[in-house]
C-alpha cells in the first residue's frame, strides 16, 4: 500500500510566482488602452505593405499613448462601428476623426480636436449631389452619411473610405462625399483619376469642423488624461512632424 | 505736569496711527497685488492663447508658400496627372478653415485656385499657353509669398506688445515695491519718534521725579506730556507726594504729642530724660559743667482751691512760659509732675547756675499772672533744689536736686537750695 505523503508546502518564492502569475495579466489589462482604428482610409489609417497599421490617426495615436505612457492595443474598426464599441467598452479611444455630431456628443467623449476637417464633392464635372437620381457614396456612421441623410440624397453607402473608391470605379455610385484628407489619399489612384472626376469642396458647416478622437463614456477621466497629452504633443511640435509626414499642406 | 492742556489716550492715538498706517500699506499692497494679478494675466494670455494664435499663423504662412509650391509646380509640369494633383491641393487648402478665416488669405486663395483650374483646364488641351499663365501666376504668387511673410512676421513680433507690457508691469512693480518699503521704513521711524517723544521721554522723567521724591519736599516738576497714561501718571505723583507731606506732618504732631505734656508744651518727664542723658554724656565728655534743677511752686494747691483748676492749669502754662524765658535756649525744661519742673543748665558752673535759678524764682514772684477772665493773681514764689552735675549720674543728680528742693521747702520756700555733699562729690 503505498504511502500517502502531504502535498509539499509551497516556498516562498513559490507564492511569489503564483501571485505574479495571478495578478500579471489582470494588472497589465489595466494598463492597457484597446484603440479602435479604420484599417483601409488612406492617408488618415490603413495598413501597409507588411500589415501594419499606419497613417496620420494611427502616427497621432501612437505618440498619445506614449505621452500618456501606456500600452495601447489596436483593433480594427469601422466609423458605423465606433460608437457602439465605446458605449459598450470594447474599445477605449476610436482613433479616427470623428466630426462632432449632435449624436455624437450625445453618446461618447469627444477628445481635444487633432485636425481641422473639410468635406468635398468628388462627381464627374458639373454633376451634383444635390440633383435628382444622383447616386452619393458615403462612408456608413459618418458626418458625411449623415449629412447626406438629412438631405434626402440616394447613398450609396460603403464601410470605408477605400470602398468609396470603389464604388465609384465600378459605376455604383455617381459621386462621393468623403473627408478631405481621405480625398488627397484617394484621388493618387490611377485608377480614379482616369474617371477625369472634380473635386468641390463644400461649405456647409455639418461638413466643416474640427476632427477628435472619441473616448468611451465609461472612463470620463481618459478624456482629462488624453487631451493634456495631445496638448503637450502640439506644443511641442509632434502634431506639425506627423502631419508632414502625410501631407505638404497644414491641416490643423 | 499739567493736564490743562489737551490730552488723549496713547491706546486711542497709536491705534489710529497703526490703523492709518495699515491703511496706506495695505494701499500699497493692492496695487501690488493688481500688478501682479495683472502679470499673471499676462502671462496666462501669452501661455493660451498667444501660443495657439503664433501656431496658427505659422500654418497659415506655411500653407500659403505651399499653395505657391504647388502653383508653380501645376505650371511647370508636363504631367497632367501630377498637375491634377497640384489643383487638387491648392483647391483643398484653399477651402480649409484656416486660411477662410483670414480675409486677406482667403481672397488671394480663391484667385490663386480660379486662375490655377482654367490654367490646368488649359493646359490639359495643350501646353503652348504655360508662359501666358506664367506671366500671369507670378503677381499672385509674389502675393502670396509677402502675405506669407507678413503672416509669418506677425507671429514672430506677437508677443512683443504683451512682453513690453509685461517688463513695464515688472518695472512699475519694482518702483512700487521701493516705494512701499520706504513708506514702511518712513512709518517706522514716525511711530518710534512719537513713542520716544510722547511716552518714553515722560516717562524717564517720572522716573527721576520719583528718585527726587521726598516727604514734605515740593515735587520735582515733571515734563510736560499729551499722553493720557504719562499725565495720569504725573497726577498720581503728585498726589502721592502731598500724601507723604501729610503723613510727615502726622508724625510730627503724633511725636510731639509723645514727647511733650499737652498743657504747658513743655517737653514731658520722660522725653526729657532721654535728651538729658543724651546732652549730659555729651557735656561729660566736653569736660563741660552742668547743673541740675528741680523747681516746684510755693502753695499752688491753693490756686486751685480758691479759684478754679483752669486757673491752675492757666498758671502751670505761664510758669512754663517764664521758664522758657528766663532759661537759655541751650538749657533743657520740662513738666516733671504736676507743679514741679526740672531743669538742666550747660555749661554753668556753681555760681552762674544759682544766678540763673534765683533768676528764675525771681521772674515767677515778679510775674503777673493774667487769667482769661482778665482776673490777675499774685506773682507765684516757687523753691528751687540745684545738684551739681559731675561725675554722678542724673538720676543721682536728680536725686540730690530734689532733697535739695524739700530742704528749700523746709527752710520757708521761695528759695534756692544747693546740694551741698553733691559739691563736694
Amino acid at each position: 500500500m503505498a504511502e500517502l505523503k502531504p502535498a509539499p508546502a509551497l516556498s516562498r518564492r513559490g507564492w511569489l510566482l503564483a501571485l505574479a502569475l495571478a495578478g500579471g495579466p489582470a494588472a497589465h489589462a489595466a494598463d492597457e488602452l484597446v484603440l479602435g482604428v479604420l484599417d483601409n482610409s488612406p492617408p488618415m489609417s490603413f495598413r501597409d505593405a507588411r500589415g501594419e497599421y499606419s497613417g496620420y490617426s494611427i502616427d497621432m495615436a501612437r505618440a498619445m499613448c506614449k505621452e500618456l505612457g501606456r500600452h495601447c492595443r489596436f483593433v480594427s474598426a469601422t466609423i458605423a462601428s465606433s460608437i457602439d464599441d465605446l458605449k459598450q467598452g470594447r474599445i477605449d479611444v476610436a482613433a479616427m476623426s470623428l466630426l462632432p455630431t449632435p449624436e455624437r456628443r450625445a453618446q461618447i467623449l469627444l477628445a481635444r480636436p487633432y485636425y481641422t476637417s473639410i468635406s468635398a464633392w468628388v462627381a464627374r464635372p458639373g454633376l451634383l449631389p444635390e440633383q435628382t437620381g444622383v447616386r452619393v457614396a458615403v462612408v456608413q456612421g459618418s458626418a458625411q452619411a449623415r449629412f447626406a441623410a438629412q438631405r434626402q440624397w440616394q447613398r450609396v453607402e460603403v464601410l470605408s473610405n477605400a470602398d468609396l473608391a470603389v464604388q465609384l470605379r465600378q459605376g455604383k455610385a455617381d459621386g462621393m462625399l468623403a473627408p478631405m484628407m481621405s480625398v488627397i489619399g484617394l484621388m493618387k489612384d490611377p485608377s480614379l483619376q482616369a474617371l477625369d472626376l472634380s473635386v468641390q469642396p463644400r461649405r456647409d458647416p455639418e461638413l466643416t469642423g474640427s476632427a477628435s478622437f472619441g473616448i468611451t463614456p465609461l472612463k470620463p477621466e481618459l478624456k482629462t488624461q488624453v487631451d493634456a497629452a495631445l496638448e503637450r504633443l502640439e506644443r511641442d511640435g509632434v502634431y506639425d512632424r506627423i502631419n508632414s509626414q502625410y501631407l505638404s499642406i497644414r491641416v490643423n | 505736569m499739567s493736564s490743562a492742556h489737551r490730552d488723549f489716550r496713547s491706546i486711542w492715538f497709536f491705534s489710529l496711527l497703526a490703523g492709518f498706517f495699515m491703511v496706506v500699506l495695505a494701499g500699497a499692497a493692492w496695487l501690488i497685488d493688481q500688478q501682479q494679478q495683472q502679470v499673471q494675466q499676462t502671462t496666462l494670455n501669452v501661455q493660451q492663447h498667444m501660443g495657439p494664435e503664433i501656431q496658427r499663423l505659422q500654418r497659415l504662412g506655411r500653407n500659403l508658400l505651399q499653395i505657391r509650391h504647388e502653383g508653380d509646380r501645376l505650371l511647370v509640369s508636363d504631367s497632367r496627372t501630377e498637375r491634377r494633383e497640384a489643383l487638387l491641393l491648392v483647391t483643398l487648402v484653399s477651402h480649409h478653415p484656416s486660411l477662410q478665416q483670414d480675409p486677406r488669405a482667403a481672397s488671394q486663395a480663391e484667385r490663386v485656385t480660379q486662375l490655377l483650374a482654367d490654367a490646368a483646364a488649359d493646359l490639359d488641351r495643350s501646353t503652348q499657353g504655360r508662359a501666358a499663365w506664367r506671366a500671369r501666376w507670378e503677381p499672385l504668387a509674389t502675393e502670396l509669398t509677402r502675405t506669407a511673410d507678413d503672416v509669418m512676421s506677425q507671429a514672430a513680433y506677437l508677443p512683443g506688445a504683451d512682453l513690453a507690457a509685461l517688463a513695464q508691469v515688472a518695472l512699475q512693480a519694482r518702483y512700487q515695491l521701493l516705494a512701499t518699503m520706504v513708506l514702511a521704513g518712513l512709518f517706522s521711524l514716525v511711530f518710534l519718534w512719537l513713542l520716544h517723544r510722547r511716552v518714553l521721554r515722560p516717562l524717564v522723567g517720572v522716573h527721576q521725579a520719583l528718585l527726587k521724591l521726598q516727604a514734605g519736599q515740593a515735587l520735582p516738576l515733571l515734563p510736560r506730556a499729551a499722553v493720557r497714561e504719562v499725565v495720569v501718571l504725573g497726577e498720581a505723583l503728585n498726589t502721592l507726594a502731598a500724601t507723604m507731606t501729610e503723613n510727615e506732618l502726622v508724625r510730627h504732631q503724633l511725636e510731639f504729642q509723645a514727647h511733650h505734656d499737652s498743657l504747658t508744651g513743655l517737653p514731658n518727664r520722660r522725653h526729657f530724660m532721654a535728651k538729658a542723658y543724651d546732652l549730659l554724656h555729651h557735656l561729660r565728655r566736653e569736660h563741660s559743667p552742668a547743673i541740675v534743677g528741680m523747681a516746684d511752686l510755693d502753695f499752688f494747691k491753693r490756686v486751685n482751691d480758691e479759684h478754679s483748676h483752669s486757673a491752675g492749669d492757666e498758671v502751670l502754662r505761664q510758669c512754663a512760659r517764664v521758664l522758657r524765658d528766663t532759661l537759655r535756649s541751650q538749657d533743657l525744661v520740662c513738666r516733671f509732675g504736676g507743679e514741679e519742673f526740672a531743669f538742666v543748665l550747660t555749661g554753668c558752673d556753681i555760681q552762674e547756675g544759682q544766678a540763673l535759678a534765683e533768676r528764675l524764682r525771681h521772674n515767677l514772684a515778679r510775674h503777673r499772672f493774667v487769667m482769661s477772665d482778665g482776673q490777675v493773681l499774685p506773682g507765684m514764689t516757687v523753691s528751687i533744689g540745684l545738684a551739681p552735675m559731675g561725675i554722678i549720674g542724673l538720676e543721682k543728680a536728680l536725686s540730690l536736686a530734689d532733697k535739695a528742693l524739700y530742704r528749700a521747702k523746709d527752710e520757708g520756700r521761695n528759695r534756692v537750695v544747693l546740694e551741698e555733699r553733691a559739691v563736694a562729690a
